[in-house]
């Protein structure tokens, strides 16, 4: 058996972990449940059954490639049922000839949902066009006035966002909903402190502190596999989870969409990300797996420093509030405060936020991501955590 | 006072482990004061209250606590110059393990044997279990198991690497008398080919099996000899008193008193003094509890 598999098993592959994990994925399902059917997720879903079966009707109708037909299809729809409630003495009687059974519900659906997304979908290319437009000619601006930041994220802009456009129109409430999801960060993290803060403190209360230091074996490749363990462990909740997420939202809203980019939601219209949505699912769930890395490695000094295991686990329950409000401040034009949310692991696991609009840095002319600085700060405090673990232990 | 005994030709070589000089400042505070001792092969028994500096001393030996001063070599290289060798040739058995609830007996020592980088893992894990008679226990959880068989557990872990020093650091504390003496049969029987240390402070523990015994007081070695020339060394200062119940209360009291027996309405009194304490008291032979006594307490100190 590996030294690797049997750390694991020493302190993370446990039953009260397992159970625990186990119970989380319960929870985390009923949570997603509970949350659609109050409509937190798709707020239709909250609404009468017949107005659930108008906007299965009318999504049905246009759902899928954007073509002409579609496009006047909704704008004939739209401005006949806004010209039968503008004066409001259309009927409020249920009616036969309607998609929701009320002329006001068709064009609640409309108004609400369909018209301006399509609007949006349309309407997306030329929009981005009238801001290359202005990007180069800030560019210019910047270039004759010496700003070399400037100059280089208008150049960024210029490069990344150029030929964009959206083939197809979905409705994208419930990705949307998954890509901010984040109670199940939570229960991870919760994971994470069960598991991984007795990494040290469960062998000075098992007496084998003295007995592994002994061993030749017992200093670096031990201190190796207990980080290994921790950051793997990190890992597999957030694989779980993230698939988990994907399998009830998506039996809940639909999988449509997937393939469509990621600028095709409202929301993020200004992402520097040009992929599709199920790709920045997938890299989103990477980010959080790695700041739950460094949050594992965190969990690890704190027990390298007590005695007791119960106090690795308060103190780190302490640090993930303070460091989950550092996060807050990702975007905050104070660079005290930017600072501090590129320390915070937890950036890294709403790391979907960092990508919502174009945010970064100018280092020598070259134009960074935010996201990227973080990385690179995390993995510098990942390095230093391990020095500070192996100092602690292997140093006295 | 430390007593060097002059290797004879066929001790040098043999192996041996030299401490030389061993000196271990905590801040200010000196733990352990030029302690130099010569071990070979057998069973040696480190003895000393809480306090003495044993735990010092085995944290130096098992190197996992740098020395402030001295040298210790195995035979004759430098340990700190041997680096990972030399947690080769180390086995190590602390206090109370309790070692992980959830392992079964065989996953602990498949850990063990990785942790201790043991090449024949399968080979050294079946051999050491038939050595501490666990071979039936392996696939029980080591949470399930009684103290003495966590404690043989103990020893099966220490040897797995085949050790050329092996420390025990109080191995029968909390046994039962019967698993005691099976304890230090065990730890006999190991005595061949590698040198032991077994630090306690139960006396009887190494009276039987160590081949000599340490003393250690207040972090410098006093004493170093078998256990008959340690009861040698108090020779005449261990006297038998008859006394009634009102003298014997005051001679508790007064005199370093090492057993008191109950004999026809009367008491017998064994006491530890360098001069006669009575006038009827009679010389008597010496056991390495008073040795002990004699060594560690003072009558000064209070009563025993």
């Amino acid at each position: 058996m590996s030294f690797l598999y049997l750390e694991a098993r020493k302190g993370i592959l446990r039953r009260y972990t397992l159970i625990a994990l186990a119970l989380f994925l319960c929870l985390n399902t009923v949570k997603i449940i509970a949350d659609y059917h109050a409509g937190e997720i798709r707020p239709v879903a909250a609404n009468t059954s017949g107005m659930q079966a108008g906007y299965d009707t009318i999504y049905e109708r246009i759902k899928g490639p954007i073509t002409e037909e579609t496009v006047r299809f909704l704008t004939s729809e739209y401005q006949r049922l806004d010209a039968l409630t503008a004066d409001g003495t259309y009927s409020r009687e249920p009616q036969e000839e309607t998609y929701s059974g009320y002329i006001f519900g068709d064009y609640y659906l409309l108004h609400s949902y369909f018209y301006p997304h399509m609007e949006y979908s349309v309407k997306y290319s030329s929009d981005m066009e009238e801001i290359l437009a202005q990007a180069k000619e800030n560019m210019t601006f910047y270039q004759e006035s010496g700003n070399t930041a400037g100059a280089a994220e208008n150049a960024y802009i210029l490069h990344h966002y150029a030929g964009r456009t959206i083939p197809a129109f979905y409705l994208y409430d419930g990705w949307e909903a998954l890509l901010s999801y984040d109670f199940s960060d939570l229960l991870i993290l919760l994971l994470l402190i069960l598991a991984v803060a007795p990494a040290f403190t469960r062998e000075k209360e098992n007496g084998m502190t003295l007995i592994l230091s002994s061993c030749k074996r017992g200093r670096w490749p031990l201190l190796i596999s207990k980080c290994g363990a921790g950051v793997i462990f990190a890992w597999i909740p957030t694989i779980l989870f993230a698939l988990l997420n994907l399998l009830v939202f998506g039996l809940l809203c639909g999988f449509d969409g997937w393939g469509s980019p990621l600028y095709a939601i409202e929301s993020y219209q200004y992402t520097p990300f040009s992929g599709s949505i199920l790709l920045f699912y997938g890299l989103i769930c990477g980010l959080k797996a790695i700041g739950f890395s460094v949050t594992a490695l965190l969990l690890i000094l704190l027990s390298a420093y007590f005695q007791k295991s119960l106090y690795p686990c308060l103190m780190g329950l302490g640090l993930g509030v303070a460091l989950n409000y550092c996060t807050g401040w990702a975007l905050s034009p104070v660079w005290w405060k930017q600072a501090l949310s590129c320390i915070s692991p937890f950036t890294l696991t709403s790391g979907s936020k960092l990508l919502e609009s174009l945010s970064g840095v100018s280092i020598g002319g070259v134009y960074l991501l935010r996201l990227f600085v973080v990385l690179i700060v995390q993995a510098v405090i990942a390095c230093l955590l391990v020095i500070a673990i192996r100092r602690k232990l292997c140093c006295k | 006072m430390p007593s060097h005994k002059r290797l004879t030709f066929c001790e040098e070589y043999m192996m041996k482990l030299e401490l030389e000089s061993i000196t271990k400042f905590y801040g200010k505070y000196p733990a352990l004061q030029n302690v130099s001792a010569t071990l070979t092969e057998g069973v040696y028994g480190l003895l000393g209250p809480n306090g003495a500096g044993k735990t010092t001393l085995i944290n130096i030996l098992i190197g996992i606590l740098p020395a402030s001063g001295g040298v210790i070599h195995l035979d004759g290289e430098n340990t700190v110059q041997m680096g990972g060798r030399y947690f080769d040739q180390i086995g190590y058995m602390p206090q109370y393990p309790q070692f992980y609830a959830n392992f079964t007996v065989q996953e602990f020592l498949d850990y063990m044997c990785q942790v201790k980088g043991v090449a024949n893992a399968k080979e050294s894990i079946d051999a050491a279990l038939v050595f501490v008679n666990l071979e039936e226990n392996r696939s029980k959880r080591i949470g399930a198991l009684s103290g003495g068989m966590r404690q043989r557990l103990g020893i099966a872990q220490a040897i797995l690497n085949d050790p050329k020093l092996l420390v025990l650091d109080e191995p029968t504390a909390g046994l039962d008398p019967g698993e005691r003496i099976r304890f230090r049969n065990l730890i006999s029987r190991l005595a061949k080919g590698r040198i032991i240390l077994l630090a306690t402070h139960i006396v009887s523990d190494v009276e039987y099996i160590a081949k000599e015994i340490l003393l250690l007081r207040k972090g410098t070695l006093v004493m170093q000899g078998t256990p008959r020339e340690l009861e040698q060394s108090i020779q005449g200062k261990v006297w038998e008193v008859s006394a009634n119940e009102a003298d014997m209360a005051l001679m508790v009291d007064t005199y370093c008193v090492s057993n008191i027996k109950q004999q026809d309405g009367s008491y017998l009194l064994r006491i530890v003094d360098d001069g006669k304490p009575l006038r009827g008291a009679k010389p008597v032979s010496p056991n390495l509890d008073e040795v002990f006594l004699h060594t560690f307490f003072q009558p000064s100190e209070g009563q025993i």
